[in-house]
């Protein structure tokens, strides 16, 4: 991978460790934002499960082709639009891309990668496990 | 008066995206309203319905109060008729866990 190459990280939180994280707020009220191309999930099994081929047949098909409408994109992949636009709404919810209005007219939803990354780099949480077999040994 | 800036924002997907937290934190002028200088803002978002189902923020003219019949009734709120942050998230984080394990 390119090092100027931009991506989108997929990190994990699971609900116990964002509950500890927030409780530590009034103590450390430095500004800690969540930078625009990190989303989280709860964990991988939720990940994997969430991202099908289809979901990633959707956000290059997005990237390359720039359809104007979840309908134009459902054309595209050669699906029907409900499982697409279910599709979408899915990976707008969790930060992937974004469904822009159209301002006149019918209100077309334009989908759109939340910024213009061009991979996806998952960051699997290793060191726990690495801890555990540490500590068996 | 003083803007409120935000010094945290996170979202989270949960479950295989069945449900999205979304929290919101901003550093505000201490006062009563606010002891700990902190405005907050946490939601959990039914992605499937497309509404929030657990609202719990502390804006004026309210302390820090849960929204407990959402979807259907947003202007229902029951007042946790607490100051501290700490026990508010703690609330928070208690009706996300119910509401998640019913859901399974």
């Amino acid at each position: 991978m390119k090092n100027n190459e931009l991506t989108m990280t997929v990190r994990f939180k699971d609900l116990s460790t964002l509950e500890e994280d927030l409780l530590a707020l009034p103590k450390n009220k430095g500004v800690k934002l969540q930078p625009k191309n990190v989303v989280y999930f709860d964990s991988l099994p939720s990940f994997r499960n969430f991202m099908t081929l289809q979901k990633i047949e959707i956000l290059t098909m997005i990237a390359g082709e720039k359809p104007k409408s979840v309908y134009e994109l459902a054309k595209m992949l050669n699906r029907s639009i409900a499982p697409v636009q279910k599709d979408c709404q899915t990976l707008e919810a969790a930060g992937f891309i974004t469904l822009d209005k159209e301002k006149a007219g019918r209100g077309t939803l334009t989908p759109k990668l939340s910024f213009p990354y061009h991979a996806i780099l998952v960051k699997v949480p290793v060191y726990p496990y690495e801890l555990q077999f540490k500590t068996a040994a | 008066m003083q803007k409120a800036k935000l010094i945290r924002n996170q979202r989270i997907t949960l479950e295989e995206v069945r449900f999205v937290i979304e929290v919101r934190a901003f550093e505000v002028p201490k006062n009563k309203k606010y002891p700990q200088g902190i405005k907050l803002k946490c939601v959990l978002i039914d992605v499937e319905l497309g509404k929030p189902r657990v609202l719990l923020d502390n804006h004026e003219p309210h302390g820090f109060h849960l929204h407990t019949r959402l979807p259907e009734d947003h202007d229902f709120r029951v007042s946790l008729n607490i100051l501290d942050y700490e026990e508010a998230i703690r609330v928070f984080f208690k009706e996300v866990r119910k509401v998640v394990s019913n859901e399974k």
